[in-house]
């Protein structure tokens, strides 16, 4: 009973218990009385648009994608981690072009792991705003599961190529490195950004301004490895090669047309950047309409 | 036009007057209607009138007998009582000559 309450408004939760108190309702008659008005309220809630834009239109492709992408930089990752645990020497360390090359795989896995989490977090964000309410819940509910469900019965070229079998071959790095990845840089972000976005916080418009063009550049520039992830990243099980398309990858290429064509090399990187653009918007309207001064009850996000 | 849940509860409410909220409201449905009258179906409505402007809600002091919760009160507001006026007449209107204007009550 109490966790069924636990999902209306405070206030809310305050009448209908005390109610129930009231007409002497049973334990039972009380939960059925609650549970139906939680049902009522998400019909009604489903009626409007804004839940089935953030659903259909943001929160489900980009968990799709961010599934894909999450996973096969992950296995770019196992191939260097294992490597590197693997063949340690200090003489790395003092090889400059050794040292150089490990700074340069350290900063393409915080470049890589950094903007799952800034894409995750904006998706998020753009999803609470867009979800406000009750549907939150069951967005959160789709986006995680189609995080972790869209590469079920696929596997990704690193995967299927025989020289990198040694690494592939430990579950903790085919199974346990993309979940912690996929946990850590994708779900948790996204779901503190629908938390956040949830509240009507603010950001100054140069505020805005700046998480824009920082996402139309972090996009920009992982934006081929984008495409490999969904080219690559996304054979059928029993795959060799990327020209053996799954059943799934003939639906994507009926839908985006062919992995070279221009509408899927400019389709998927817009898909990543509209929800920047979805706040950027919508935070320029609400401030045309009601413009506020900075006080200190203004929420930072 | 309201339509007939809406004006059940804009009646009761109105009745009611200081004493309506959510139990007394359903109390009072449940009386007129015969019918039982679900949480779910009464505390949307409440926010659907309250939204186009029909009713007035607010929370009370929490009281001993509801468990040390407040109730939340319904006030109907001028408009309210207008719109509810007019399906009332439209209902007696609507329903001058016909038949079953001449059963007793209780009948089915």
């Amino acid at each position: 009973m109490h966790f069924l309450s636990g999902a209306l408004r405070a206030e809310e939760r305050e009448a209908v218990l005390g109610d129930c108190v009231e007409l002497g309702m049973s334990s039972a008659q009380a939960c059925r009385e609650v549970a139906g008005l939680l049902l009522r309220r998400q019909f009604l809630a489903w009626l409007q648009w804004r839940p089935w834009l953030a659903l259909l239109g943001l929160l489900m492709p980009l968990g799709f994608t961010l599934s894909h992408v999450s996973r096969h930089w992950a296995d770019a990752a196992t191939i260097h981690v294992w490597l590197y645990i693997n063949t340690w020497t200090m003489a790395i360390l003092q090889s400059s072009g050794a040292r150089r090359d490990l700074v340069g795989v350290g900063g393409q896995l915080l470049f890589h792991f950094g903007t799952l989490v800034f894409w995750s977090f904006l998706a998020g964000l753009a999803g609470g705003r867009l979800s406000r309410g009750t549907t939150y819940w069951v967005g959160a509910a789709v986006f995680c599961f189609v995080v972790f469900a869209a590469t079920i019965g696929t596997t990704t070229l690193a995967r299927a190529n025989p020289l990198n079998a040694p690494a592939f071959q430990d579950p903790s790095y085919w199974l346990l490195l993309p979940f912690a990845v996929r946990v850590g840089f994708v779900v948790l972000p996204a779901l503190e950004g629908m938390r956040r976005g949830r509240r009507p916080a603010r950001l100054s418009r140069a505020g805005w301004a700046i998480v824009f063009i920082a996402v139309l550049v972090v996009t920009g520039l992982a934006a081929p490895s984008l495409q490999r992830s969904l080219d690559a990243g996304r054979l059928a099980s029993h795959a060799m090669s990327v020209h053996d398309a799954h059943l799934h990858d003939r639906v994507l290429t009926f839908v985006l047309g062919p992995p070279h064509a221009w509408i899927r090399r400019w389709l998927i990187p817009a898909l990543m950047v509209w929800p920047a653009a979805y706040l950027v918007a919508t935070s320029c309207v609400e401030q045309w309409r009601h413009p506020v001064r900075r006080t200190s009850e203004t929420k930072r996000i | 036009m309201l339509g007939e849940f809406e004006y059940l509860l804009i009646s009761a409410s109105s009745r009611l007057g200081d004493e309506a909220y959510g139990a007394t409201i359903r109390i009072a449905i449940e009386e007129a209607t015969g019918s039982a009258c679900s949480v779910g179906a009464l505390y949307t409505t409440l926010d659907r009138l309250e939204q186009k402007g029909l009713i007035e809600t607010s929370m009370s002091e929490p009281t001993a007998q509801r468990g040390g919760r407040a109730k939340r009160l319904v006030r109907v507001t001028a408009k309210g009582a207008r719109e509810a006026s007019q399906f009332y007449r439209a209902v007696v209107r609507s329903s001058r000559g016909v038949a079953w204007e001449a059963l007793p009550p209780g009948a089915r």
